[in-house]
């Protein structure tokens, strides 16, 4: 059962074996029951919604990447646009996370007020226990398990 | 003698006679004379030897000339004669008279003579002085021929000096009809004479999209008087080339003509335009090469990295799996099969580079026999082809070859055939039909398909984009369209693409012949 203390870890990108990696990098010292991964953009986008929706979700954290096929990294943000804006009081955040070394895409990331950050691919291990330590959103100590 | 006088002396009194003889030896005999007062109060027949006595100095002296004429015509021929002579009456002013006389010859070489000298014929008058308004009616008239002859003298030294100018002139009614072309126009026309051009209007000579645009500036020209310039017409001259005019139209009014004519100077622009589009055609190849460098950077910033991103990533948990002793989990086999195909992705990613970069070169352009193409490019396809229903139609009746690189025409034709195989519909037939057509000027290759289509508003921006894919059903690198773009660039062709989800694609491309290098 998932508590209401809980967040859920969301992963939209259609590289598999990129999504091996922050899986790996993340379950270290994450619940793997809160960790949810989509390959394609649509079914991420659904998973979103209906996590904003759902009254005993937490918050969210979203890392996104940008290069996919259908439906890019942007235009998934434009899709949730209007799910962000109705649920300010919801804790999500969400994280680009590119293969990308491209500078503009870096700057779009910045300039997007629902970005919290940007991060190089591959995850690393301290990248995501910085990212949980500052952001200290995770209240529960024992969900550590490193 | 006395007689005789007095027998005529009943005669109307505005009628002189005199009647005489000469004799052989030259002495005049005068025997009679009626109406003598018609001349002279004081008359005395003994004083008088002879007719020209009577009437001596009492000619005009113009009329002088043309009364001896008369005479001696008459001596010699015996023919009467009969003229209008201004002769002084009696109140000493001149006044015209007829005077007739008539020789007959005697027998003994003698000359009789009858002389009639009838005052005041007014008819005679009458009939001068029409003659003498016809005579200055005419004199005017040559006048004016003589000033027409100076204009059309002048007229054909301008013209001369128009043929001079090394620039095409010509000179036009309002209607557009041709009054004047000079010799360098005939010339660009590929004609020797003015007169096939005179039968002519400018709309005969002129592309018809400049029609309305030239009738609003000639009226601009009449109505104002002012010289009007347009700007960058085109012609093709009589080698059917292309070439560009500014042109300066201004009012004339020739000399002795009503109506208000045209005149247009033609001012070569081609070689100014050439240098335009010589120019235009190295900054499309600039800006095509910036483009392919930032298409470079990209793949470089996302293809490359991506792969090498993961191969990090994997390295690193490997790493750690070892630190912490860990035995082989089916992570780590997952791990490992993932080095692999990173690896094989990263190789892929290069080679496709190499494509890319190598289709920049120069190829050489050859024909190409369009329905043997297609069935190589068939047969490539034909493992894929068992896998589900297909049917291919094929319509190369109207060409049989296409002038162009052999490679790049394979490479498209392949990926559009790819394609329609690729995303065909789940159920039902797949039909694939790939049409050749040809006219002068160009060849036009057509594949359509009733595959699952694409949006093309929403992905317009994308769809020709390097690594760019609209379905994830179907595996592809979303290369195919990318190739298909750049080959036709290189190829100057021009392509159009209609697709309508669920119903089918169509991409039609046309390939232009005097692009033959």
């Amino acid at each position: 059962m998932i508590s209401r203390d809980e967040y859920k870890i969301i992963v939209i990108d259609d590289d598999q074996i990129s999504n091996l990696i922050t899986e790996t990098c993340i379950t270290q010292m994450y619940n793997r029951k809160l960790f949810h991964c989509y390959e394609h953009p649509l079914a991420g986008v659904k998973a979103m919604e209906q996590a904003i929706l759902d009254e005993d979700t937490r918050g969210i954290m979203l890392f996104l990447d940008i290069n996919m096929p259908e439906m890019n990294g942007w235009q998934v943000l434009e899709r949730l646009m209007p799910f962000l804006k109705n649920n300010m009081d919801h804790h999500i955040r969400i994280y680009m996370l590119s293969s990308s070394i491209d500078i503009t895409d870096k700057i779009k990331a910045a300039q997007n007020k629902y970005v919290s950050g940007y991060f190089e691919k591959p995850l690393g291990l301290d990248d995501f226990k910085d990212l949980i330590f500052k952001t200290n959103f995770l209240m529960n100590k024992d969900m550590l398990q490193l | 003698m006395t007689t005789s006088f007095e027998i005529i002396s009943n005669l109307p009194q505005n009628v002189l006679i005199c009647q005489y003889i000469i004799h052989k030896n030259g002495v005049f005999n005068l025997l009679t004379v009626a109406n003598p007062q018609l001349l002279s109060n004081e008359f005395d027949k003994n004083s008088i030897k002879s007719f020209a006595d009577l009437i001596s100095g009492k000619i005009h002296p113009d009329d002088i000339a043309k009364l001896s004429a008369a005479y001696n015509e008459s001596n010699v021929t015996g023919k009467p004669f009969d003229l209008n002579l201004r002769i002084l009456n009696k109140e000493n002013n001149y006044e015209w008279m007829r005077l007739i006389s008539r020789p007959q010859l005697l027998k003994n070489g003698d000359i009789f003579r009858s002389c009639f000298l009838i005052e005041n014929n007014e008819a005679e008058a009458y009939k001068l002085k029409e003659k003498l308004l016809i005579d200055t009616l005419s004199e005017q008239n040559e006048k004016l021929e003589k000033a027409n002859i100076k204009i059309l003298k002048s007229r054909e030294n301008y013209r001369k000096i128009m043929d001079a100018i090394p620039k095409p002139i010509f000179l036009k009614c309002a209607n557009g009809q041709f009054v004047y072309v000079n010799t360098e126009f005939c010339k660009f026309h590929g004609k020797s004479d003015i007169n096939d051009f005179l039968e002519l209007s400018c709309y005969d000579l002129l592309p018809k999209k400049f029609h309305s645009q030239v009738r609003q500036q000639d009226q601009k020209t009449l109505e104002s008087g002012n010289p009007t310039w347009s700007y960058n017409f085109e012609f093709s001259d009589h080698t059917n080339k292309i070439r560009y005019f500014d042109i300066v139209k201004s009012l004339y009014q020739e000399a002795n003509e009503d109506q208000p004519l045209i005149l247009a100077v033609m001012i070569e622009t081609t070689q100014k335009r050439e240098a335009e589009i010589e120019r235009q055609v190295y900054i499309d190849d600039l800006l095509r090469q910036n483009r392919d460098l930032e298409q470079f950077s990209y793949i470089v910033s996302h293809n490359l990295r991506g792969s090498v991103a993961n191969i990090i990533g994997i390295a690193r948990y490997l790493q750690i799996q070892d630190a912490f002793n860990q035995p082989e989990s089916h992570t780590m086999r997952r791990m490992i099969d993932g080095l692999g195909i990173s690896a094989t992705k990263l190789d892929s990613v290069i080679k496709d580079l190499d494509l890319v970069l190598r289709s920049q070169k120069d190829l050489p352009y050859e024909d190409v026999a369009i329905n043997t193409l297609y069935l190589d490019i068939k047969f490539e396809f034909q493992e894929l082809l068992k896998m589900d229903e297909f049917q291919f139609k094929k319509d190369f009746s109207d060409v049989v070859y296409v002038r162009s690189i052999k490679s790049y025409l394979h490479s498209i034709l392949h990926n559009l055939i790819s394609n329609s195989i690729k995303f065909r519909k789940q159920t039902g037939v797949c039909v694939i039909e790939v049409t050749a057509k040809q006219d002068d000027t160009c060849v036009t290759i057509t594949v359509k398909d009733n595959g699952i289509g694409l949006d093309l508003e929403k992905n317009k921006d994308e769809l020709f984009g390097f690594y760019k894919r609209f379905h994830s059903h179907v595996p592809g690198k979303g290369l195919g369209m990318f190739m298909i773009k750049s080959q036709l660039e290189i190829l100057g062709g021009t392509y159009r693409l209609d697709s309508n989800v669920g119903i089918g694609t169509t991409f039609s491309f046309t390939l232009y012949k005097n692009t033959t290098n």
